[in-house]
């Protein structure tokens, strides 16, 4: 029955293609309607990497980030710290500091802007009188005036590294933004260019600025990833199909699987158009994922089509024969492709979630171009190829030469597994259980910052920001009197302190808070004549409401930032350095084992804000990394099992695959590399490919056996064809993923290492552990004796491995 | 300096075609309008709700006590609530051509503080409102332009574009601070040269603050706002001011607004 039905299958297929090469430009006008129309619904595409594209909407951290928000406003800010060439309090620098905060209006999005010259600044005179304004409303019209004013600046604590470092040497601007509108993702690119236009006018040359904030750095790292997604796609695209030219000799086995590839990357456009997806750092891996995808799968294709024309077929039964041979084969390892980047849709990670979806999307896509529009590039200038190969064949057979030391290595593999398939397999445990040490040893961890690497200009800002000033992270402690007005006490003020005081404690990592209660010392300090002694908190519930009340009375327009609306809350900013994410889960540890220890009864807190929401990410990463490899490993298993109609070949089958995992994972473990959003995509996108060679290698190996009846003679064929089949499609494999090296992205970096590395011991997997467990396990029955066919190959057997029973 | 021509000719060329085609002065109805006869003095209770986006929202509840006295007002708020600024209290002197004068008196410190604060575009006790939408810069200070006529919450308008003369490259506003919003639209009812609705604009021209009087009633023979609202389009934020009993002419004298009254428990 399965005969039939694989027989079945493969004539749909075979009809399909001999549909095909007679309607070729039915086809093509299909082809190029998919593509437009991709190209039509794509061209809104946004780029978005905040953290809305990470998270899901019904995520409770993320919910309870977006309510913070819609209470205390957007916590995203542009911070840029500069310095002159003459004092920032030069007075020729303050008039021009002064149309650098008019300009900075220009910056899109920006809401409000804090500088030396306009920042709110509170004073009580000689007598008495409290001022509240605006510190260079009068501007100074000396060089005495101006040092005047910074002095009074530098005397207040509250102004000290946020906007004028301890040295005086440096100052900054502080710009509020706009919340992010739904329908603007381009919110931040259009920050950070605004931001360049201003920065970069001539009349600032003379500063020399050090920009941060989440805009900025977004906009940064899109800028990278637009550029580094063209040249890698760019190289991959090279390497592997001058690979393919070197291999095939042929023009249209470089044409072929371009526009495979062109046409499955444009239908994967459309569909993130279609589907409203913003294009986030995943995407960047998709172009060379389906580069190498593609490639790999038309090299099976092509091969086939190569050897019936050398077998003296014509063009369009070598086309028609290869299908036969390779379709079904093609389609299940599509399959199993599909399925293994298709388990990343289980992450609680939206961008994730989003990258199994497209790519899934993609490798199907590579099915179906392969079988239309690659089979209309093979079936033209047909009469040419069969000259040009009844031309090679009178000249040997040299197309092979070029793989005679290939062969020999091969032949030497399946030696060796003859011989040591016992101690082979005892390595493989060796080494597997070193693997394992170092998978509980892999950290998972994630800074966009040491992404983008301490050689670009960004990093160094925010390590200077972070050095000199006010610090470039942010978590947010929201404290709850749990009842309205309960700010307004002594008790709430006294217990926000500690915190503080705690918090500030934290030196090493925390650069700077702010709460309500730097307003009411300030308020304090200013009513008692300015003496630095009173910067602290008044001793009575009716003074600390009424110095509120006052702070609002004079004008004061931060209160609605920093405490709830029923002011039963206050808001504690944290302002830290730029860390990796492991360095914030300690901070917020301990932040956690502390407050509950000074927490007053029927007081509560949160603690949320940008550099929180990554820690809580990092813990996604694990679930994603656990729940998609067992899905893909559980389904991928089944699969097998299924198709080979045993459990005891789905599980052998499936062990070469598990290897290389545990052999990455171990490796990075042990190296120091992180396990962080992009990296979490290599188990998954390894299992789906390295499997397809796997499915080729036992479907052989299970064919030749039937034939042989020998184990050990059906692993020399098998060895011999199939080996070779997945050797160059793992060396086209490696050089696609093996591209991204070249990225300025550290990720992508090691994303291209390590994915190669992977399908690099997936093949040795294939080469060492599959046939050194069929020897062992010999799972396909025992062995009979057969007519003598010796080690001849069987690769242009007209019967599809996939059908043989 | 080009754009800026530019910008007087349109002002004219505007005002020239709206004078002719609506009969009425865009300037001389702001002028009707900052000059509605209030009564000698009047007093009133107000309650302040502070909305956040959120929907969450904060009171206050204050007493006030007014003198008219032409673009020299004086004025007095004491707080009744929150419990914890019971007492507070804050008198104001209006000037028209300098800063104005503030007093504070926190019953937590038992002192008055004399404040200074030159900033009209801060806000207004937190609210929504700044100085500037709380005590209106004199019409002499706008160029008005009447856009045409509105039907708002029933009642028949005037549209008027008001751009304060820091934007129009007037000479004699050259040396001043830009003007806290661009320009403003703001709806005039015919019948009694009430405001009732404006639209603030910022620097960059785009919508900032929406201003809307929802219950304007006669008392004691006197237009009265009883209830307004001010939305901040940026943040979301919005403020409420409701107004009751209100009374006019009820007797005050200068003697009333001093430092002294502020120290008394009412």
């Amino acid at each position: 029955m399965e005969h039939q039905n694989g027989n079945s299958k493969n004539q749909k297929l075979v009809r399909f293609a001999s549909w095909v090469v007679d309607h070729k430009i039915l086809v093509v006008l299909f082809c190029l309607l998919v593509g437009g129309g991709s190209i039509a619904v794509s061209l809104d595409l946004v780029m978005d990497n905040s953290l809305e594209a990470y998270f899901m909407n019904d995520d409770p951290s993320f919910a309870y980030y977006k309510d913070f928000m819609k209470e205390y406003g957007n916590d995203e800010f542009l911070y840029i710290v500069y310095t002159h060439k003459k004092d920032v309090f030069n007075l020729d620098v303050l008039k021009v500091t002064q149309k650098l905060v008019a300009d900075l209006e220009e910056v899109p999005f920006v809401k409000k802007i804090h500088g030396l010259t306009n920042v709110e600044f509170m004073e009580s005179n000689e007598l008495g009188d409290l001022k509240i304004f605006d510190l260079m409303a009068d501007f100074p019209e000396t060089q005495e005036q101006a040092d005047q004013i910074k002095k009074k600046l530098m005397a207040k604590p509250i102004y000290v590294e946020s906007f004028i470092s301890k040295d005086g040497k440096y100052a900054a601007v502080l710009c509020e933004v706009e919340d992010k509108p739904d329908d603007d993702p381009n919110y931040h690119q259009k920050i950070g260019h605004g931001l360049k236009q201003v920065l970069g006018k001539s009349e600032f040359k003379d500063f020399r600025f050090w920009p941060v904030g989440e805009p900025v750095l977004n906009s940064e790292f899109y800028e990278l990833i637009e550029e580094s997604a063209v040249v890698i796609a760019g190289l991959s695209f090279v390497l592997t199909f001058g690979f393919l030219v070197v291999l095939f000799r042929q023009t249209k086995a470089f044409f072929g699987p371009w526009l495979v590839v062109m046409f499955s990357i444009l239908i994967v456009v459309g569909f993130i158009g279609v589907m409203g997806y913003p294009i986030t750092a995943m995407f960047q891996m998709m172009p060379s994922l389906l580069i190498a995808i593609g490639v790999a799968t038309s090299v099976h294709l092509i091969n086939e089509y190569q050897i019936h024309l050398r077998a003296g077929n014509d063009n369009r039964s070598s086309i028609l024969k290869s299908v036969e041979l390779v379709g079904i084969p093609c389609l299940f390892t599509t399959i199993t492709t599909a399925v293994g980047i298709g388990s990343l849709t289980v992450s609680p990670v939206k961008a994730i979630k989003e990258y199994g979806r497209f790519s899934m999307f993609g490798v199907m896509g590579i099915f179906l171009f392969s079988f239309t529009i690659m089979l209309v590039v093979l079936a033209v200038s047909g009469k040419r190829t069969e000259r040009h190969f009844e031309k090679q064949r009178k000249r040997n057979s040299e197309g092979r030469q070029h793989l005679v030391f290939l062969d020999k290595l091969l032949a030497g593999i399946a030696a060796l597994n003859k011989k040591h398939y016992g101690k082979i397999l005892i390595v493989v445990g060796i080494f597997s259980a070193i693997c394992i040490y170092g998978i509980t040893r892999l950290e998972i961890n994630s800074s966009y910052l040491e992404e983008i690497g301490d050689s670009a200009k960004i990093y160094q800002d925010y390590r200077f920001v972070d050095d000199k000033m006010g610090g470039s992270g942010n978590f947010e402690l929201l404290l709850n009197s749990g009842e309205p007005d309960g700010v307004k006490t002594l008790q709430f003020a006294k217990t926000l302190e500690k915190i503080q005081s705690f918090i500030d404690s934290k030196d090493d990592f925390v650069r700077k808070t702010n709460s309500i209660n730097d307003i009411i010392k300030d308020v304090n300090q200013s009513l008692n004549n300015n003496d630095k002694a009173y910067s602290r908190i008044p001793d009575s519930d009716q003074a600390v409401s009424q110095y509120i009340l006052l702070y609002e009375m004079s004008g004061g327009e931060d209160l609605e930032k920093l405490v709830s609306a029923d002011i039963a809350e206050a808001r504690l900013t944290i302002l830290t350095k730029y860390s990796d994410t492991k360095t914030a889960e300690k901070f917020n540890n301990e932040l956690e084992a502390y407050i509950p220890t000074i927490l007053p009864e029927g007081y509560t807190y949160n603690i949320t804000g940008a550099s929180y929401m990554l820690v809580k990410s990092m813990g996604h990463i694990e679930k994603t990394q656990i729940e998609s490899i067992t899905l893909a490993l559980g389904v991928i298993s089944l699969m097998m099992i299924v198709v080979f109609r045993s459990i005891k070949v789905g599980l052998v089958s499936m062990l070469p695959n598990v290897f290389p995992i545990v052999v990455t994972l171990g490796f990075m473990g042990l190296a120091g590399i992180w396990l962080d959003y992009v990296r979490t995509l290599i188990a998954c996108i390894a299992i789906g490919l390295a499997v397809d060679d796997t499915i080729h290698f036992i479907f052989r190996y299970k064919m030749e056996f039937k034939r042989l009846g020998s184990y050990e003679k059906a692993l020399d064929v098998t060895m011999s064809d199939v080996g070779r089949a997945i050797t160059i499609t793992t060396i086209i494999l490696m050089m696609g993923f093996g591209a991204s090296m070249i990225s300025k992205i550290n990720d992508m970096h090691y994303f291209g290492m390590l994915a190669s590395m992977c399908i690099f011991v997936a093949l040795l997997s294939d080469y060492f552990i599959c046939p050194a467990l069929i020897l062992l396990t010999k799972p396909f029955g025992k062995e009979f004796d057969s007519l003598d066919v010796s080690h001849q190959s069987s690769v242009i057997s007209n019967s599809s491995p996939l059908t043989e029973n | 300096m080009q754009s800026r021509i530019k910008t007087v000719a349109l002002v004219l060329v505007c005002m020239c075609f709206n004078v002719t085609a609506y009969g009425e002065d865009a300037h001389e109805i702001m002028i009707k309008n900052y000059y509605i006869d209030q009564g000698r003095d009047n007093t009133s209770d107000m309650r302040m709700e502070l909305i956040k986006k959120s929907g969450k929202k904060r009171v206050r509840e204050v007493t006030f006590w007014k003198l008219e006295r032409g673009d020299e007002d004086k004025s007095l708020m004491v707080f009744r609530k929150p419990a914890m600024d019971k007492g507070v209290a804050f008198l104001t002197w209006e000037h028209r051509y300098k800063d104005d004068d503030q007093w504070l008196y926190l019953p937590a410190i038992k002192r008055v503080r004399r404040i200074s604060s030159a900033e009209k575009h801060k806000s207004f006790m937190g609210s929504d409102f700044s100085y500037n939408d709380m005590i209106l810069p004199h019409p002499e200070e706008f160029v008005d332009i009447l856009l045409g006529e509105e039907t708002v919450d029933g009642k028949q308008c005037w549209l008027i574009e008001n751009i304060h003369k820091t934007y129009t490259g007037d000479p004699e506003y050259k040396s001043w601070k830009k003007y806290q919003y661009s320009k403003t639209r703001s709806w005039i009812i015919k019948d009694s040269y009430m405001l009732i609705k404006t639209e603030m604009f910022d620097k960059k021209g785009h919508p900032v603050k929406v201003y809307h009087a929802t219950d304007i009633r006669q008392v004691d023979g006197y237009w009265t706002l009883m209830k307004m609202e001010m939305e901040n389009l940026k943040t979301g934020h919005r403020t409420i001011f409701e107004i009751t009993d209100v009374k006019y002419n009820i007797g005050l004298t200068e003697d009333f607004f001093n430092q002294q009254e502020l120290r008394k428990e009412r």
